[in-house]
């Protein structure tokens, strides 16, 4: 409560910070929406290799179980978090396919000769996968500013307690 | 941006149908560890509700998963678990599938945000 002069001030960061959620929100949707075209278009890439497969070459049962050997992800995020707003914050980091450090090609479940729609589904879901790191960091923006809106709201009562 | 305290190397897990796991495992984030516990659940029509919700569960407790990536249908089942998850990691992320497009009114955090607007506070 130190930190404001008055209750003005308080109302005036808590409209900015009000602000920033919402774009913070229609941020997240439209991340969101992206990520639902770049499933969808997966899919139909999915398909169009069972189409040309067969309908079990690409299903979960090509997919590793409890009892196949270990092997690490290609794809792993990196945590860090900011000093200024102490709001933690990921980035994604990538892994060569290296057979000796167990980071297998998860392309070649799927057989030896890929077929090019199989490979267009990868590229969509690996950019799906960069927007969905894309939109935790804006989920972890919008979790930070409801704890601050909180917080504000609770001295903008304490003002409001002292005014009257 | 001031940056510290890098961890290195944390998992994204998935739940959700088929072609959801396919697509992301496809993607480069599928990892079987030592102790042999996958970082993916398939869901399909006949995968009991608390099966989902134990999965959610354990994958929370893991501490080298700092992204849940969970299908919207799937989070609808256990919404309660997920409500009630407020930690900032692991990062719950409700996703779309081929079958049940995004619904924004649904997702956790986004109706928590949602609450924060009240008319009385507005004023």
């Amino acid at each position: 409560m130190d930190l404001f002069k008055n209750i003005v001030e308080v109302k005036g960061l808590l409209d900015k910070i009000y602000l920033q959620t919402l774009e913070l929100i229609e941020e997240d949707v439209s991340i969101k929406i992206n990520i639902e075209k770049l499933t969808n278009e997966g899919t139909l890439n999915l398909a169009k290799t069972r189409y040309n497969q067969g309908s079990n070459t690409v299903s979960i049962t090509q997919l590793p179980t409890d009892d196949d050997r270990e092997f690490f992800a290609l794809k792993t995020v990196e945590r860090t978090s900011d000093i200024n707003s102490n709001c933690t914050q990921f980035a994604l980091e990538c892994h060569a396919v290296d057979k000796d450090s167990n980071h297998i090609d998860p392309i070649n479940w799927f057989g030896v000769l890929i077929p090019q729609s199989l490979k267009i589904a990868r590229e969509k879901y690996e950019k799906a996968i960069e927007l969905s790191i894309e939109s935790a960091n804006v989920r972890q923006k919008i979790a930070k500013n409801c704890e601050l809106i909180r917080k504000l709201k609770r001295i903008k009562r304490q003002f409001e307690k002292i005014e009257e | 941006m001031a940056l510290h305290s890098a961890i290195k190397g944390k998992l994204l897990s998935v739940i959700g149908d088929e072609d959801t796991c396919v697509g992301f495992l496809l993607g480069g984030v599928g990892e079987i560890n030592k102790n042999r516990h996958p970082n993916f659940m398939v869901v399909d029509k006949n995968t009991a509700v608390s099966e989902i919700e134990d999965c959610f569960k354990r994958f929370v407790k893991r501490d080298d998963i700092d992204i849940i990536l969970i299908n919207q249908n799937c989070a609808e089942l256990i919404r309660h678990v997920i409500d009630a998850h407020t930690s900032p990691v692991p990062a719950i992320l409700e996703i779309p599938s081929k079958d049940h497009p995004y619904d924004p009114t649904k997702d956790s955090i986004l109706r928590r945000a949602k609450g924060m607007f009240s008319a009385e506070d507005l004023k």
